[in-house]
């Protein structure tokens, strides 16, 4: 077992060297001076001169790679361009909202996605399948800042029980918190709750047609209790999998989302560093993101080898 | 399920065959509906529209009429018009992107799945491409450029090259192994036209169905960037543009918004739809691959 963690943990060190080299490289290969595109349009010599020692760009490649990375290391991120404040500092600051509306969607998802797919597919060919199928190809195919406004425009201007806009801290109180999370969630969680399902289906449904779930029925084992500990139990690994991958998902919606509802996150925090090209702030999100998407699904694959035996081979 | 049913389908006498994936519904309704906008985007002069980028002052957020139908934006513009354009910027660039990607993706996927030494490097580096959400990189490389059409698509691009490779990729690992490849080998052939005439034919099918998603992702992606203010420059009309200059208006005019956004979900269900009914029809084995 700890040979299977060791193993699997290294593994993901070759991911993340590429996904530095690819944030480090993305600025530098880019067509023109980097420094005079951070600095945008109107700017003069001496503030062009500026970002450019800042970031070190006047040293070859391979030395500022090492330089960069070696600062990344010890969790250093670099300094905002704009508000000379560290990068670090800039995220804990704007973290709180999004990992609220991360963990809210999550929870809305896996809550109602797995019912529903466990009953779809173990009713294949149903009412209740075939509008769930229907649903999901919607799902995938409404744009997350649409279905934002649609929500805003029901719930918030029609009906007017939710408020149109902003974030407010579960500190404040545990009502204000939901209500202004509520929107959001839904927003975000649709394509995850969709993607979740239509596995959790999926893999109900295939297992349906195994051997072991003929036997449970032959012993006479209650049809509530062959789907829910045969069938849906077997299906754990690929919805946990789905789970893992639909991460990257969440945050590009984040991103958009937190535009929508006017939410002072991380993903509101990298939109802003992009429209001023702060190129230090944007290094720094993405590869906050993208290492929390590589750490979820080893935590996941790690999680297969305690839910099944057989992975550990 | 398919098994069963083919012998009924195939046996059938001297009538013109219709290739079954013309009869899956998904396909029939997916299709119309991309026919339809791709009809739109091609008419778009022909369809009661003004000129999409005429400015007008004195026309400035007006309700719907019978001049302009879905009434005029911020700089007092035809909606309706900027809309019905608007198919066209969507479908270029979701066209754009898919062929590039496919074409990258094809040229990378058939050397590292043949070629074992190259295989270990290029992997790791798309693995490392695939850990970047794809929203984020595509905003990061957009975010380095002045904003045109060109560089949304290399940005749009990228990001989905690392799928088409693994999927090619996979295909190769299979077919490198059978016998036909293997009888290639021996009799001498060049391994150019190894890969192009035996082992690259083994992909369309994946292919055409993987197209179709990156079209869609891509036409979503290219509307989320326009929102974000990081797509394409805001004269051009398109559907994330007109999503993200009517949302300061959203209170008081939600048809600024609610037009582009009907189109554009419109055009992503048709394309998803079609998508999912080629998979199913052509080879129900691809969805394991994706």
């Amino acid at each position: 077992m700890l040979a299977f963690i060791a193993k699997r943990t290294l593994s993901v060190i070759p991911v993340i060297v590429v996904v530095s080299i690819v944030v480090f490289l993305l600025l530098r290969l880019s067509p023109g001076d980097p420094a005079v595109i951070i600095a945008g349009d109107n700017a003069d010599a001496a503030t062009i001169e500026r970002i450019r020692s800042a970031l070190g760009l006047g040293q070859p490649l391979v030395t500022q790679f090492f330089i960069w990375a070696g600062s990344l290391l010890q969790g250093d991120l670099g300094i905002s361009i704009f508000s000379n404040i560290p990068v670090t500092d800039l995220i804990l600051q704007r973290i709180e909202p999004t990992a609220s509306l991360a963990l809210t969607t999550l929870v809305f998802a896996i809550l109602i996605a797995v019912p529903l797919g466990t009953i779809a597919g173990a009713t294949a060919g149903s009412w209740l399948d075939r509008s769930l199928m229907l649903v999901s190809v919607l799902g995938f195919s409404i744009p997350v800042f649409v279905l934002g406004y649609c929500l805003i425009y029901f719930f918030s201007l029609q009906l007017r029980v939710l408020p149109v806009q902003g974030f407010s801290s579960i500190r404040e109180g545990v009502g204000p918190f939901l209500s202004s999370i509520a929107l959001p969630t839904m927003t975000l969680g649709l394509a995850y709750l969709v993607l979740i399902a239509r596995i959790t289906r999926a893999s109900v449904l295939e297992m349906m047609g195994e051997d072991f779930i003929r036997t449970a029925r032959a012993k006479g084992v209650k049809e509530r209790v062959v789907v829910t500990r045969h069938a849906l139990r077997n299906s754990a690994i690929p919805i946990l999998t789905v789970i893992g991958i639909g991460v990257a998902l969440l945050i590009s919606g984040v991103v958009v989302i937190e535009t929508v509802f006017n939410i002072p996150g991380v993903g509101r925090l990298v939109v802003d560093a992009i429209l001023k090209r702060d190129y230090p702030v944007i290094q720094g999100v993405i590869l906050l993101f993208s290492g929390i998407y590589v750490l979820v699904n080893l935590a996941i694959d790690i999680g297969y080898a305690f839910l099944d035996p057989r992975v550990r081979y | 399920m398919n098994g069963l049913a083919s012998p009924t389908a195939t046996s059938v006498s001297a009538k013109p065959r219709i290739p079954a994936f013309l009869l899956n519904p998904s396909v029939l309704v997916g299709g119309l509906l991309v026919a339809a906008i791709v009809l739109m985007a091609a008419a778009a002069p022909l369809v009661g529209t003004v000129d999409p980028t005429r400015i007008d002052p004195a026309m400035r957020l007006k309700p719907p009429s019978e001049l302009a139908w879905f009434g005029t934006d911020l700089f007092g513009r035809d909606v309706y018009s900027r809309a019905v354009y608007g198919a066209r910027s969507s479908i270029f660039i979701g066209l754009c992107v898919a062929t590039t990607a496919l074409l990258t993706g094809i040229t990378i996927g058939l050397v590292t799945g043949y070629f074992r030494w190259v295989d270990a490097i290029v992997m790791r580096i798309m693995d490392g491409l695939m850990a970047i959400p794809t929203f984020l990189l595509a905003i990061a490389l957009v975010s380095l450029t002045r904003a045109s059409i060109a560089t949304v698509v290399v940005a749009l691009t990228i990001p989905e090259i690392p799928r088409v490779v693994r999927l090619v990729r996979s295909v190769v690992l299979t077919v490198r192994e059978e016998p036909f490849v293997e009888a290639a080998i021996s009799v001498g052939t060049s391994t150019p036209k190894i890969l192009l005439r035996h082992i690259l034919p083994s992909t369309y099918a994946p292919l055409m169905v993987l197209g179709t998603y990156i079209c869609a992702s891509a036409i979503l992606i290219e509307a989320g960037l326009s929102f974000l203010g990081t797509g394409l420059p805001p004269e051009i009309p398109s559907w994330g543009n007109m999503i993200s200059e009517g949302r300061t208006f959203f209170q008081v005019a939600p048809r600024l918004v609610f037009l582009p956004s009907f189109f554009l979900a419109l055009t992503v269900l048709g394309i998803n739809l079609l998508g999912d009914g080629l998979r199913d029809t052509l080879d129900p084995r691809i969805a394991k691959r994706m």
